[in-house]
């Protein structure tokens, strides 16, 4: 099967993937009987009804379900992911200001997990069951062991209350001049900019955040790279490397750790995507206008569009990254059949 | 046969006892479900205040001899909080669990077993649900279906069963090919028969295995929904959402927030170190 | 083994941690701030689109008062320390009223220009309100909900926004003018500094100038909006005023806006009361120019958060809530807003319409079974007084005019009431459901002090935490309450309601009557009281009103739909606006009692080391 036909029938699936997530959520946020309008308008619904009827007429909130679901999918095809309540907005203007945001905080993540997590899954294999071996997973083990917000609880505590280093929350200090908005992501617009200011700002507000979410998740790393460096440390193929005479450290830079890599690098795709599922919870601790953050906003006050865009959003990236996670893992290992 | 099991099982034992992380890890998971069983048998009656009760010490009293995880706004003791609420993530995770082997196993094997369209089309199914995002799709469900336990388990339970079906037929397609298997076919027994009573019973121990190690990450999946105030609702006491009840007193009453959250990371390290205590000790035989 | 080391520090390191005191807050530079940093716990909800004022919105309205100003303003003094409401002139220099209460007069302001430099005149207020009328789908209704003015000489819609886009406000054209001066609809100018409106029914001064000082009393530039498309759709608001926001006349002009996290404002220097003396600032602090150049209003959705940045210095003023609320109080260095004549109405509302909460001797029981104390105690950290309502203290002589007592916890006489309700020891009564919004941290504890309260006399509660966009579904109307009284469940808490603008009436139409648009969850209605409500726009004589009121809270009394608890202090009821007291000596709040705003009126703030006035 040629790439190009398991390209086109993994987006196909990938597309039936989204509308099925998209009939569900859309379903079940609609299954309640609350009426939206009357929840966000509240007290003015009921001084003023003309004006929620108004609003219901708008939005097509009177008519049966699946006239609204048609609208609903019409208006995703052209890009419009409907009006949100809570923030008065378009959901794809919230979402196109807040997702850069949390796209920065996994991005740090990722780097903080690779920088933890590879080092010392190439120590742990070297003193295979030694003590080093078990301190670090004693280490990993608390970090992917506990829950994502007790993490974040505990980093905002030491860093910001006891020791003060880094700020509490949110994306940028007041004081600071933000940058012009190029790409949407702060931290690049400000290097951009040259406005070092406000660059290493806003790299401040997004440690800790980061932070929390690697110690979650560099264990998984470790752990893989671990199992598979020693895998392949048995392999005839290092053996022969060893027998030509080579060093031992080429034999483990240039043969083992590139072939034990590869399984790692299909993880950190995979991981992306963990990352930022829990990016909801961590964008609640510290505020960062995340588009976590306006999930829980939107959860609370049943904004279904806001809920229903997010979660649309969120599967297009799992599927994309999906996509690319399989496609890159068959580039490096050509062995591996579609 | 059996003499050759009850030897591996012995060597077993042996290694995994030598290795003092997995013993910890097995004592903490031990502990939390003897405690759980306890708790949910006994009732108030064996802890040492009534979780619900205020006022059974000062307000806002910092851990000490007598409330040992301190008190609450309202004089609750958290320590009796923390013990009562053990038996609803045992509860949850073990039929969590419990569902996905069932299903996963049902499934898997099956579909291995039978290859070729129906095999196809299963695997497609699982991978629209893998793809699901899991931790989102269980928000919307609780949110639709209404805060409560019980509505939060089937939220769970859809996505967390494709993971033991993928799994189940890999393992039930690398059995497939043994000769007992070939054997009983042509010896004429009908498919789902073979199923049951050759395939899966060899699957069982790799699935154990596996479930015992995702145990502790069904805990802190479900900490994290309990977390949005997706679970029992108050007054009824629940380690997540305890930590999201008390955040925001984090600085001015720290041991609120921060003991419910240890203690879900402790039971879920316990597990994650049986766990690997586990699959080391297999290793190491092999 | 390192695994137990491991979790061995972890226990330990906690203990160590909860051992530390928290640190102390860093000493301020003494000189005065150039820019004022106040940590506000909220986003203005919705956007600062000024034409969501007919929604009630945007809330909390950063603008009120310190860049919007209205008409009439209250006296802050008179108000906050001898719980009298008085009005001051503020961009209505002086008013006539008629004897019947139906025709009022407003003299405007002369010389006085919004920040843009576009005039003030009576033709802005004009198009002001009929924009109201027209966002209210033309209801005569336009105003709170209430039928206040004969529309039916009134029309108003593009075509009359095209003829005022032609014709320009500052010198309006004879056709724009044959329209706003036309004496037969409600509300009409004479001129350019002068206004008239005239009422259907009588409403006295105290119930209208209240509704002049709310939302739909802040007057923006109405030329500004002709000027940049107008106003849209009721239901589709022209969105470019959502982050621009109007003009105004106030001390200070907004400079920047930043969704979802602050708003920068600086002095307007075309302020009409940047030349007042220091004596008529004196009298209405409300006119105040402002004692600092720049202002930001930062929005940290984190008590913690905002805790910090006080502690560190890096706001001057935070809302502080009662997560570190007793941190603020053991630290002698910050101070807080607290009134001697509280206004937040805290009560217990029981559905009077449901089974067992229909029984008057089982709402008496339920009166008479909470810990009042208590609640005051735990929940609002002892900055609460009893009262007895609908009105609270500072509606002075409207307050309670029979002078009854406040319900009191009395367990001997609640179980006496169960039993002669025919429930003795609460046997045969089912499960009492006691609905509060998730999230609502000081609503839960507040529940749980009931429940346990209730649960003394046998009564069972169960506290179901809704969503918070489901906690209000089944509210509206009182019609639509009684279509909907067992989705609303027995008990609900009223944990703050605030009034849609300053006025005894405002709570009497609310919560007892069957004509309240929102929020009598008690579905109450009685002839007594019914009857008194009806004075309210009957007549303007305000000491017939008050004989009216005591006969209708007798009833009250008796028919017990509602356990008043008390009313708090605390500005943020459970929590207040803290500040350095080092920096800042002292600083005024909106009047409305957060029926406009809950954020300081950072123009009145006055820093240590000035004069005060």
């Amino acid at each position: 099967m040629s790439r190009l036909s398991y390209v086109v029938r993994r987006m196909l699936l990938a597309m039936f993937v989204l509308f099925g997530v998209a009939l569900i959520t859309f379903t079940l946020t609609h299954a309640i009987s609350a009426n939206p309008v009357v929840a966000f308008l509240g007290k003015a619904a009921s001084i003023h009804p003309e004006i929620a009827q108004a609003y219901i007429e708008r939005f097509h909130l009177n008519e049966p379900l699946y006239i609204q679901f048609w609208y609903y999918i019409v208006g995703v095809l052209r890009g419009d992911l409907g009006y949100s309540w809570t923030r008065g907005a378009y959901v794809s203007n919230v979402i196109a200001q807040t997702l850069p945001n949390t796209l920065q905080i996994v991005f740090f993540a990722l780097l903080m997990t690779l920088a933890l997590g590879i080092p010392l899954g190439i120590l742990s294999c070297r003193y295979y069951n030694r003590s080093p071996d078990h301190g670090i997973r004693a280490f990993y083990l608390a970090g992917i062991c506990s829950p994502a917000f007790f993490v974040a609880l505990v980093l905002l505590l030491l860093f910001s209350y006891f020791l003060r280093v880094l700020p509490t929350g949110g994306i940028i200090s007041v004081e600071v001049a933000r940058p012009q908005r190029v790409t949407g992501f702060i931290i690049l617009d400000s290097l951009l900019e040259g406005n070092w200011a406000a660059l290493v700002d806003t790299v401040k507000h997004v440690l800790m955040p980061s932070m929390a979410l690697a110690l979650g998740n560099f264990g998984y790393l470790v752990r893989l790279l671990r199992s598979s460096l020693l895998e392949v440390m048995q392999t005839n193929y290092v053996r022969t490397a060893r027998a030509k005479g080579l060093s031992e450290r080429t034999v483990f830079l240039k043969h083992a750790l590139r072939n034990a890599l590869v399984p790692v690098v299909t993880l950190a795709a995979l991981m992306t995507m963990w990352l930022v599922g829990s990016a909801i919870f961590v964008e609640n601790i510290f505020a960062y206008p995340g588009v976590g953050h306006y999930l829980a906003q939107a959860l609370g006050n049943l904004d279904y569009a806001a809920i229903l865009g997010i979660t649309l959003v969120f599967t297009t990236m799992i599927v994309l990254v999906n996509l690319v996670a399989d496609i890159l893992y068959t580039v490096l290992n050509p062995a591996i059949e579609l | 046969m059996i003499r050759m099991r009850r030897t591996k099982i012995s060597r077993f034992l042996k290694l995994y006892t030598s290795n003092v992380s997995a013993c910890v890890g097995f004592s903490i998971a031990a502990g939390f479900v003897i405690l759980a069983l306890v708790v949910a048998l006994g009732g108030y009656w064996v802890l040492p205040y009534n979780p619900l009760k205020q006022n059974v010490g000062p307000a806002f009293s910092p851990p000490s001899w007598e409330h040992p995880f301190g008190t609450d706004q309202v004089g609750r003791d958290l320590f009796s909080r923390v013990l009562y609420a053990t038996p609803n993530a045992l509860f949850v995770s073990a039929v969590i669990i419990g569902w996905a082997m069932i299903i996963g196993m049902l499934l898997g094997s099956f579909s291995a077993y039978h290859g070729g369209r129906v095999d196809e089309i299963l695997m497609r199914v699982t991978d629209l649900f893998l793809a699901l995002p899991g931790l989102i799709l269980a928000i919307a469900i609780s949110v639709a279906l209404g805060p409560g336990l019980n509505n939060m388990m089937y939220a769970l339970m859809v996505g967390w069963w494709p993971a033991y079906a993928r799994m189940a037929r890999g393992e039930a397609l690398r059995i497939s090919r043994y000769d007992f298997i070939e054997a009983a076919r042509a010896a004429g027994l009908g498919s789902g028969k073979i199923v049951l009573n050759h395939v899966i019973p060899n699957l069982v121990t790799t699935i154990m295995i596996y479930a015992t190690v995702d145990f502790g990450q069904v805990i802190m999946v479900y900490a994290g929904l309990s977390y949005l105030g997706l679970s029992v609702q108050p007054p009824m006491p629940d380690w997540g959402a305890m930590v999201n009840y008390y955040q925001g007193y984090v600085v001015s009453a720290p041991w609120l927030p921060l003991f419910p959250g240890l203690v879900i990371a402790i039971v879920v390290v316990g597990f994650g170190l049986l766990g690997d205590g586990i699959r080391d000790a297999i290793e190491s035989q092999t | 083994m390192v695994a137990v080391v491991v979790i061995a520090v972890i226990i330990g390191g906690t203990a160590y941690y909860l051992s530390i005191p928290p640190p102390t807050p860093t000493k301020p530079q003494p000189t005065i701030p150039k820019l004022l940093v106040i940590d506000h716990n909220m986003y203005p909800i919705t956007s600062l689109n000024q034409l969501l004022d007919i929604q009630m919105l945007p809330w909390p309205n950063y603008m009120a008062f310190t860049h919007f100003q209205t008409l009439v303003s209250v006296n802050l003094t008179s108000y906050f320390k001898e719980g009298r409401i008085e009005f001051l002139p503020c961009l209505a220099t002086s008013w006539e009223i008629s004897e019947d209460g139906k025709t009022y007069i407003f003299h405007l302001r002369e010389g006085v220009k919004f920040d843009n430099g576009d005039p003030f005149n009576s033709y802005n207020v004009w198009v002001q309100f009929y924009g109201f009328y027209w966002l209210a789908s033309n209801g005569s209704n336009f105003m709170y909900g209430l039928s206040l003015f004969d529309v039916r000489n009134v029309e108003y819609g593009p075509a009359t926004v095209e003829i005022l886009n032609r014709s320009g406000l500052a010198n309006p054209t004879t056709e724009a003018l044959a329209i706003m001066e036309d004496k037969s609809w409600p509300i009409y100018c004479e001129g350019p500094y002068k206004i008239v409106f005239r009422l259907a029914v009588p409403f006295a001064k105290e119930f209208f100038f209240g509704m002049l000082t709310g939302h739909q009393g802040l007057l923006y530039d109405a030329q500004y909006l002709l000027d940049h498309g107008g106003y849209g759709e009721p239901a589709n608001l022209n969105p470019y005023f959502n982050e621009h926001v109007f003009p105004g006349t106030g001390p200070y002009k907004v400079d920047e806006v930043a969704v979802n996290s602050y708003v920068k404002f600086s002095k307007n220097p075309n302020y009409w009361g940047n030349q007042l003396s220091k004596a008529e600032i004196k009298a209405n602090a409300m006119l105040d120019p402002g004692h600092v150049d720049q202002v930001v209003v930062n929005t940290k959705l984190d008590d913690f958060t905002r805790y910090t940045d006080l502690a560190t210095g890096q706001a001057h003023m935070a809302a502080i809530l009662s997560e570190n609320w007793r941190l603020v109080k053991a630290n002698l260095n910050f101070s807080y807003a607290a009134f001697e004549t509280p206004a937040r109405n805290i009560a217990v509302v029981m559905n009077t319409v449901i089974f067992p909460t229909n029984i008057t001797k089982v709402r008496l029981a339920i009166a008479h079974a909470i810990d009042y104390d208590r609640i005051i105690e735990q929940v609002y950290f002892g900055q609460a007084v009893r009262y007895f309502g609908p009105n609270t203290p500072n509606y002075g002589t409207f307050y309670n005019p029979g002078k009854l007592p406040p319900y009191q916890r009395d367990l001997d006489k609640a179980r006496r009431y169960l039993e002669e309700a025919g429930f003795p020891n609460g046997k045969g009564l089912p499960s009492l459901e006691l609905k509060i919004g998730s999230g609502d941290t000081i609503g839960m504890l507040f529940a749980t002090i009931v429940q346990e309260n209730l649960g003394e006399i046998g009564i069972d509660v169960k506290i179901l935490s809704l969503l918070p966009a489901l906690i209000n579904a089944p509210v509206g109307s009182y019609q639509f309450n009684l279509e909907h009284a067992e989705e609303i469940g027995h008990l609900r808490l009223n944990g703050g309601y605030a009034p849609d603008f300053l006025s005894p009436s405002n709570f009497w139409l609310a919560f007892v009557s069957n004509r309240s648009l929102w929020g009598n969850t008690g579905i109450y209605s009685s002839p007594k009281v019914e009857w008194a409500v009806d004075k309210f726009s009957q007549t303007a004589n305000t000491a017939e009103i008050i004989e009216a009121l005591k006969i209708a809270e007798e009833q009250i009394w008796n028919d017990a739909p509602i356990a008043w608890v008390c009313t708090t202090k605390l500005w943020m009821t459970a929590g207040s606006y803290v500040w350095d007291n080092r920096i800042v000596k002292s600083v005024e709040f909106d009047p409305n009692w957060t029926g406009v705003t809950d954020s300081p009126l950072f123009n009145t703030v006055i820093f240590v080391g000035e004069e005060s006035p």
